[in-house]
């Protein structure tokens, strides 16, 4: 069973690590964090799901989607959080992203309404055992496309010019504009892709919690803060290890100890991360404070 | 009458009351290697500044090309054809050498954004190959996967200068290209800034080796406390008193 | 003794009491709360409230003067309870309270409107000592789980014959905590083993962890201490992992039935509750009521929160029909008054939701019903039948 177990904690931090990547763009690239991204993964994911169950469309159409409406929510609130907010109020978007956020929460509820949304399974019927372990359809789904886009990810960013460019605005964006790099261009192309992993994120969530919420946003925004301080802000190989280990030790401690420690534990682990290592277990870069 | 590329004319820069420069003139041919030279304090990077944008002047005009770009920002400025080197390094350091160099021609590029290797164009394949030839004219290859911020310092330098010129300019502004540099590398400096004009490069260089400015220069302009003292031919005007006065001190 | 009949409108806003129709309306509180496990919950007895008003006042009102509810969301926090209903007592003036459906809400209301001496019915609040800080001004038409529950449950388990079972409880609210306690007795009283408890934190996690847990053991019989939401995706990972343990339920999760059923899909399938509620009764008036409510309101079949609402409005109508209480700042302290003691003496109100009376301690008394879930919707049985 605890097998059975550390599949399930990887399973979720798959999901978690989706949404710290998209978070970790943005860090990246404006040194700032945008506090909407879960309100896009929860838009995102609430779209698919009614386009699912309303519009009998397949999964992958209704995950193609919510990858778009991620992309135009995210492109949006760049637009309206961040593109024309003076650099000297490194508050500013902090609060105007939050805004928008709770916008979007508000909006949701009150076109399609409160209730949370059944997404329903892929691949039912599907189940693979090996061994002990028991891996079934959805499972399956969460952990193929979560690990695709991983990887896409990182092709794109390392293999291609505009992911060249995006590396090189997050490092150095006024440098980068002296060499003609369109840095706004890169930035909105960064809030673009940040948007696409929020809204996977959200679908896949989704997909492993069976439901989703109008009211997750803001929860998902926590989730993914916890994971990037763990991992080291802006750090994106930190942010997908850090995932992935909050998630076993999320579902270890429900397994082993329980419910009621499980956000207890997280907490505490960061805390500790914050005080002894504020850059972030797994980055030598500048420490939390020095970046939001 | 001289084809001039970039004037700066009548330039005066104050910081805080003290002039750092006073109405100074500076005159760039096109083709030519123009060095600026000058005793700590002398303005030099001062005025470099002025030329590419980073400082506006209190008075005085630039113009490049005949047009007036004093009040452009140094990005204004990239696509009129002016780029610039720093003093302090500013690589991307967690960049691969080859990628630093990539980033250089991002304005020429135009590439969609998912060009990856089965899908790239003609015009793509092209930049590649600048690219491995600016990397091979500044003894890069050898380097090109290694992350920018590993490499020795005055190997960074010759990064820094590719990808200056990767960027395809026709005007380049160096301040201090050779500091830093060991014995060897400032050797191979020379030929390869007299490559860069015979490619067609203007060419501004502010710099403290006295050795690289003799080599190097077609004209040198020698400033001291923010003013002009001598310009001409390099062996005429390092050889004049009054540089000899400012220099020595004798 | 009061024999009555609901609908109020019919006799009463025409010629019933007296004509007060200068006094402006009678206003009633609502607390509902759009966040939280009871969020759908609350949203029906906010429309079953408003169900009733809209009719009461479509027939002229009582006394000809019309109901208005002033609404307050309270959000699922307690803060919000504790400004929000001195405000609706002093600035709205309000008759009387619908509090919160919600246990752990319906406790911290009634409590505030106790101490501010205003009587408060909730819709749906159901656990054991819910209303004992705020008597006796406070009553919920709901019988409370244990009572109505325990009995039905156990039924169920001799009637399935289950020898083993789990537990999974939502540890991180009152009302469900008091649901596991009361599985447990449940099972003590009729030799089943638990061989597994699991517990969840209402609301952002997966549920592959506990459902994996009481997997390892594979129990004959699953008890779901969880609001209907989080229930429902329970049960889909239940039967998305393979396991086919029969899912039990309290009269909670039948009342919020639509709610668990919508969310749970196909996985809801089988899943046996206790009941009070029967949305089906084929006695009058609470047959027509209720064909009336799913024909105006568009629902498929009408909600315990909602037919409970309905019938508290139409009580508080009912009162004040009979009493020609104007309500109004001089009287509404005798008035106030008057309800409590025209609802202790309530015999057999016959309603929406059937029979209502109330208990001493102020809970509803209903019937022992068990609920199972066929094709999408839960049957009503009576226990033994």
């Amino acid at each position: 069973m605890l097998i059975q177990q550390l599949v399930n904690g990887l399973l979720l931090g798959t999901t978690f690590a989706l949404i710290a990547l998209s978070f970790n763009l943005v860090v990246g690239a404006l040194d700032r964090l945008n506090f909407a991204l879960g309100e896009t993964a929860m838009v995102s994911a609430i779209c698919g799901a009614l386009f699912m169950s309303q519009l009998d469309i397949t999964f992958v159409l209704a995950f193609l989607a919510a990858l778009a409406i991620g992309a135009v929510v995210a492109g949006i609130t760049f637009l309206l959080s961040f593109r024309f907010v003076s650099a000297e109020y490194h508050t500013a978007p902090i609060l105007s992203s939050l805004g928008v956020g709770l916008v979007i929460t508000s909006l949701v509820t009150r076109v399609v309404g409160s209730d949370q949304r059944r997404v329903p399974s892929v691949l039912e019927g599907v189940r693979i055992e090996i061994g002990p372990l028991r891996i079934v359809g959805d499972q399956l789904i969460i952990l193929s496309v979560a690990a695709l886009m991983t990887v896409l990810l990182y092709g794109f960013l390392n293999r291609t010019p505009w992911g060249t460019a995006i590396r090189g605005v997050s490092d150095d964006p006024d440098m980068a504009g002296l060499l003609g790099v369109p840095v706004q261009r890169v930035i909105l192309l960064t809030f673009v892709i940040s948007g696409t992993l929020a809204g996977a994120s959200g679908l896949l969530t989704g997909l492993s919690f069976h439901t989703v919420s109008p009211f997750t946003g803001f929860e998902t925004t926590l989730t993914a803060l916890m994971v990037i301080v763990l991992g080291g802000l802006g750090n994106i190989t930190g942010g997908v290890v850090a995932a992935l280990m909050i998630g076993v030790i999320e579902t270890l401690t429900v397994a082993y100890l329980s419910a009621t420690y499980r956000d207890l534990i997280v907490f505490l682990l960061v805390g500790i991360t914050l005080v002894a290592r504020p850059q972030g277990l797994f980055t030598r870069n500048t420490g939390v404070v020095g970046r939001v | 009458m001289a084809d001039l590329q970039l004037r700066a004319l009548d330039i005066t820069k104050h910081f805080q009351g003290v002039a750092a420069l006073a109405e100074v003139t500076l005159e760039v041919e096109r083709g030519s290697i123009h060095g600026v030279v000058g005793p700590n304090g002398a303005g030099k990077t001062t005025l470099l500044n002025v030329m590419s944008g980073f400082l506006p002047p209190s008075r005085g005009v630039v113009e490049l090309d005949g047009r007036d770009v004093t009040r452009l920002a140094p990005q204004k400025r990239v696509p009129l054809g002016l780029t610039r080197t720093f003093q302090n390094l500013r690589l991307f350091g967690g960049l691969t050498v080859r990628e630093n160099v990539l980033l250089g021609q991002h304005s020429r590029a135009r590439t969609g954004f998912l060009s990856l290797w089965p899908l790239r164009t003609a015009a793509e394949k092209e930049l590649d190959r600048a690219a491995e030839h600016a990397l091979e004219a500044f003894g890069l290859t050898e380097y090109r996967r290694r992350r920018a911020a590993t490499l020795p310092y005055g190997l960074q330098k010759q990064l820094e200068i590719a990808r200056a010129v990767s960027a395809k300019p026709r005007l380049l502004l160096m301040d201090e290209p050779a500091a830093g540099m060991t014995a060897k590398e400032r050797l191979d400096l020379v030929p390869r800034i007299r490559a860069l004009r015979d490619e067609g490069l203007t060419v501004v260089i502010v710099e403290h080796d006295m050795e690289v400015i003799g080599a190097v220069c077609d004209v040198v302009t020698v400033l001291n406390f923010g003013r002009k003292l001598v310009e001409g031919a390099p062996k005429v005007a390092l050889a004049s008193a009054e540089v000899r006065t400012a220099y020595l001190g004798t | 003794m009061l024999f009555l009949t609901a609908c109020g409108g019919d006799e009463e806003g025409g010629d019933g009491g007296d004509d007060q129709s200068d006094a402006g309306p009678y206003r009633l509180g609502l607390v509902h709360s759009s966040e939280g496990p009871f969020a759908t919950n609350s949203a029906t007895m906010r429309a079953g409230a408003n169900y009733a008003v809209d009719l009461i006042n479509a027939d002229g009102g009582v006394n000809g003067r019309d109901i208005e509810l002033v609404e307050v969301d309270a959000r699922n926090d307690p803060q919000t309870l504790v400004t929000a209903i001195p405000q609706l007592v002093s600035e709205d003036e309000i008759f009387a309270l619908l509090a919160p459906v919600d246990s752990a809400g319906c406790e911290i209301a009634c409590a505030i409107a106790a101490e501010l001496e205003v009587p408060a019915l909730s819709a749906g609040a159901g656990r054991p000592g819910v209303l004992e800080p705020s008597r006796p001004w406070s009553f919920t038409m709901t019988a409370p789980d244990a009572s109505n529950s325990i009995p039905v449950l156990e039924a169920i388990m001799e009637q399935e014959s289950a020898g083993t079972a789990a537990i999974i409880v939502d540890e991180a609210n009152a009302t469900t905590q008091a649901q596991g306690d009361l599985y447990r007795e449940v099972f003590d009283g009729s030799d089943v083993e638990v061989v597994s408890t699991v517990t969840f934190a209402s609301g952002d996690s997966s549920f592959a962890s506990q459902v994996t847990s009481m997997a390892a053991e594979n129990p004959d019989v699953i008890a779901l201490a969880a609001g209907p939401a989080d229930a429902a995706r329970i049960a889909v990972e239940i039967r998305s992992q393979g396991l086919e343990s029969l899912l039990i339920g309290t009269g909670s999760l039948q009342a919020g039935g639509t709610d668990y059923i919508n969310g749970a899909g196909d996985a809801a399938e089988g899943t046996l509750t206790a009941a009070q509620f029967n949305p089906d009764n084929p006695d009058e008036p609470a047959a027509s009521l209720l064909a009336q409510a799913e024909e105006d309101n568009d629902l498929d079949a009408v909600s315990l929160n909602f037919a409970y609402a309905f019938d508290i409005v139409n009580l508080i109508a009912t009162y004040l029909t009979d009493s020609g209480a104007a309500a109004s700042p001089d009287t509404l302290e005798d008035d106030r008054q008057g309800l409590l003691d025209f609802l202790e003496d309530v015999e057999a109100y016959e309603g929406m939701s059937g029979d209502v009376t109330f208990a001493e301690d102020g809970t509803g008394d209903r019937p022992e019903l068990y609920a199972v879930v066929e094709n999408g919707q839960f049957v009503i049985s009576e226990v033994g039948s």
